[in-house]
């Protein structure tokens, strides 16, 4: 059985539409070959019968003693032979002695009435299956009577049609049939042909077995990437997505008809959606859950016309916690290094002090230290979280450097963080923020940058204040690549991951500037405790 | 659950029409209505003696209360009456007998016996041989010498028709006894009072007809019953067995009504038949005309007559092809 299946798709269905269909005209045509036959020799044994009847009971053979009268007889009988659909009419009287027979010579000589026997005997009327003249024939049998108040049998007649006929008819049938049924077989090879040919179009010239192979291997190869794949209708339906997307987004089996709206921002959709794009693929980055993501969007097209979309998402979570950590370094090794320049100056300018022996001078720099010193670590007592708190006064130690006194506003105070995504995008968003600040006020005559960070109800506040009063576009100022200042190739990324952070976790990003001032004001939802507390 | 409602429906409706099938068939009283029986004969055989006996006894014993008529319709050996009947409803009931069999067996009709729905068997009687007084046959014996030496020396009367139990019993003899049956001449009548008559007037050499029709006229001395049918000797009569012929052949007679009749309209006739076979009424009847009580039901009538149905078959293939 395996064995027969294992045939290509057009020979399948050839052979179950041919099958099929010559099923059906053969048994058909087979019913109505019996039923004809069954008809023709129901017909015969009529047709016979009657005949048989009609002839007993004819004028000139039943009224007494017509028996005598051969040759009126045998004239009568000619004629019906030869009216009626009949083959052959004996008649014998009761002695046995042919009446009426087709070969001539026979009448008058005697014969046999074994057959007729019961006719003979009871008046019965039969049909019997019997051979006549050597041919198999139906043969019908009747008494005939004579008299009417009184009556006696006086002979039998026999009627016979011949067997053969029959057969000949439900041959002609049987030569009919066959030229319907190979008529209709033509007819359905064509048809089945043309179901063949119009199913193989449809699965592109592939076999069924091929198309699995297909589909299996894709599945195999999309499973093994660690890039999520996920590919939408035009609506954003998803109708597949890979091992990978499926981690990424949670989708679980069970969930069927979902959209990949319900994973990204709407707006994404949208652009992705609108026709006059020039290419076909689009970048941008988003996250789901704990984890940050570029994502790659295909757009697919079927004869010019959007037919949906495929998403690539590439995993960045640990590639923007890296790059937020060597930047932290960075920026670290950078403050170190003022911080020692700075201690340097001061040794310096004691050291010189010394040498003048100006010791109330000294003395007046040693309080100014001091009290600076005590400050900054008065305002940043209230700020548990370590990293937080190097962030600052490394960016404290860069920021004398540059002659820019950053003081953190009295009764700045935040709790420890656990989430490091959370932490990632707030080092992020404060060292940028202190930076471009201090870059801002370096080159003014009044250089103070204030920080302050806290909570107010549910939300926790970062506010950076410098002295500058810049012009500002606060469409363009958190764009990529945009910054105030000319110099530098990798000007104008700050304020950029600045938003980008922001919107990670959720939060706005406010900016205001007027003649004395330039305040960035940053406001993070922190009803999630696990992100705060 | 769809589907399963679906032939919930379905066997619901089904029940629906069997229950309603029934009680619109058994909400009218039967019978009521005039009540027809019919003999298929002209008045004065031995169908149409049948019938009035019975519409007679019931009739007075009040087993039936309606109205009772006898109707004649002749012709056919059986056939006219047994068409007329076929197309009536419960309130027509026919007089049968074996006929009812070899007139199908015989190629004369299209009717069999199971077109029809069994009553019953009421009685049975035997078959005389006779011939007229005058006649110089001495006895059966004589008479089957005289065939076996010429079959056509004698012309027999029978009525109504081939194929009876009055024809089929004295060929079944004449073959047991080697005369050769094909040649024998018998001449066929209307009924049996017919025959009866052919034989008075000497139109006959001998006829085979019943026992009853036959005893009043051996009796008064005009025709001479050489032979009966039965087991034992009746009124003097010798029976085939009393001449060395080992051969008894009952005619029966029974009743019968319009196919597909319910089983409450059956066991209505059940209930009156066997009541009126009791009475002395019939009793009587059996006396007058030389009958046998030979009561069956409807059930047992059926099985009867499957079982005659077979036997008949066997005797008209055998004849005259020489055993």
């Amino acid at each position: 059985m395996r064995r027969f299946l294992d045939v290509d798709l057009e020979t399948k269905i050839n052979g179950i539409l041919l099958g099929f269909i010559s099923l059906i005209i053969l048994s058909l045509s087979a019913f109505y070959l019996y039923h004809s036959s069954t008809e023709y020799v129901d017909n015969a044994e009529r047709i016979t019968l009657q005949s048989s009847k009609t002839i007993s009971f004819l004028p000139g053979i039943s009224s007494k003693n017509n028996l005598i009268d051969t040759e009126s007889i045998g004239v009568h009988m000619n004629q019906y032979v030869y009216d009626n659909d009949i083959d052959f009419i004996v008649i014998q009287d009761t002695t046995g002695k042919y009446v009426y027979h087709p070969d001539v010579s026979k009448i008058d000589e005697h014969g046999p009435i074994n057959h007729a026997m019961r006719a003979r005997i009871f008046g019965a009327y039969y049909v019997e299956e019997s051979t006549f003249d050597e041919r198999d024939a139906f043969i019908a049998y009747a008494p005939i009577y004579s008299g009417t108040d009184v009556r006696e049998i006086v002979g039998m007649v026999q009627v016979g049609y011949y067997k053969s006929k029959i057969y000949s008819e439900i041959y002609e049938t049987l030569v009919q049939l066959l030229l319907i049924i190979i008529v209709f077989i033509l007819v359905s090879v064509f048809i089945s042909r043309w179901f063949a040919n119009y199913i193989k179009s449809e699965t592109l010239g592939y076999e069924p077995k091929e198309i699995t192979t297909i589909l299996r291997n894709r599945e195999n190869i999309f499973s093994a990437l660690n890039e999520g794949i996920i590919s939408t209708n035009i609506d954003g339906k998803i109708e597949y997505s890979n091992k990978a997307a499926k981690k990424f987004l949670n989708i679980s089996r069970m969930e069927t008809d979902r959209t990949i709206q319900s994973y990204l921002h709407d707006r994404a959709i949208d652009e992705i959606k609108n026709k006059t794009l020039k290419t076909d693929v689009q970048y941008f980055e988003t996250s789901y859950g704990e984890k940050e993501f570029i994502v790659i969007v295909n757009r697919l097209f079927e004869k010019a016309e959007l037919k949906g979309f495929v998403f690539i998402f590439r995993d960045m979570t640990e590639k923007v916690e890296l790059t937020n950590k060597l930047q932290i370094v960075e920026s670290l090794f950078d403050d170190l290094r003022a911080q020692s320049h700075e201690y340097k100056n001061k040794l310096h300018l004691i050291s010189g002090l010394l040498e003048m022996k100006k010791y109330q001078h000294i003395r007046d720099v040693l309080t100014v230290e001091m009290q600076g010193i005590d400050n900054y670590h008065r305002n940043l007592l209230d700020i548990d979280e370590d990293k937080i708190k190097a962030l600052i006064l490394a960016k404290m130690n860069s920021a004398s450097e540059k002659r820019v006194v950053l003081t953190v506003q009295e009764g700045s105070h935040m709790f420890r963080v656990k989430s490091q995504r959370f932490l990632n995008a707030l080092l992020t968003i404060i060292s940028n923020l202190l930076d471009n600040a201090i870059d801002e006020v370096a080159s003014l005559p009044v250089k103070e940058v204030i920080f302050y960070i806290g909570y107010y109800d549910d939300w926790l506040e970062i506010m950076v204040q410098d002295s500058g009063n810049r012009v500002i576009d606060t469409e363009k100022i958190f764009e990529k690549g945009y910054s105030t200042k000319s110099e530098g190739i990798n000007r104008g990324y700050g304020l950029y991951n600045v938003k980008t952070s922001v919107d990670v976790i959720n939060g706005f990003i406010d900016v205001l500037s007027t003649d004395e001032k330039t305040i960035f004001t940053v406001e993070i939802p922190i009803y999630r405790k696990s992100e705060s507390n | 659950m769809k589907i399963k409602f679906k032939w919930m429906a379905l066997a619901m409706l089904l029940a629906t029409f069997i229950i309603s099938g029934c009680s619109s068939s058994g909400d009218a009283e039967y019978p009521s209505k005039n009540i027809e029986i019919i003999a298929p004969a002209t008045p004065g055989g031995g169908w149409d003696a049948t019938a009035r006996a019975i519409q007679n006894v019931l009739d007075k014993e009040g087993i039936v209360e309606q109205n009772m008529n006898v109707v004649n319709k002749p012709g056919g050996g059986g056939e006219v009456g047994w068409q007329y009947l076929k197309g009536k409803d419960a309130h027509d009931i026919s007089v049968n007998s074996s006929l009812v069999i070899a007139n199908n067996l015989l190629g004369q009709s299209e009717l069999t016996y199971e077109d029809f729905t069994p009553l019953a068997i009421l009685a049975t009687e035997w078959i005389s041989i006779a011939v007229p007084e005058k006649s110089d046959i001495e006895d059966g014996i004589d008479l089957l010498d005289r065939l076996k030496e010429d079959p056509a020396s004698l012309t027999i009367a029978v009525g109504p028709a081939l194929g009876n139990n009055d024809h089929l019993s004295f060929v079944r003899v004449a073959e047991e006894y080697g005369v050769d049956v094909s040649k024998l001449r018998f001449l066929v009548y209307e009924s049996g009072g017919d025959v009866l008559t052919a034989l008075l007037g000497g139109h006959v050499d001998l006829a085979t007809f019943s026992l009853s029709e036959s005893l009043e006229q051996n009796e008064a001395g005009n025709i001479r019953v050489l032979a009966t049918t039965a087991d034992e000797t009746i009124d003097g009569i010798p029976s085939w067995q009393d001449q060395g012929i080992d051969f008894t052949f009952p005619h029966w007679r029974g009743l019968m009504g319009p196919p597909d009749m319910t089983e409450e309209e059956i066991a209505y006739w059940d209930n009156a038949l066997s009541e009126m076979v009791e009475t002395e009424g019939w009793k009587n009847v059996l006396e007058n005309n030389g009958w046998d009580n030979y009561y069956m039901n409807s059930k047992e009538t059926k099985a009867f007559l499957d079982e005659q149905n077979e036997m008949y078959k066997e005797l008209i293939d055998k004849a005259g092809l020489g055993n």
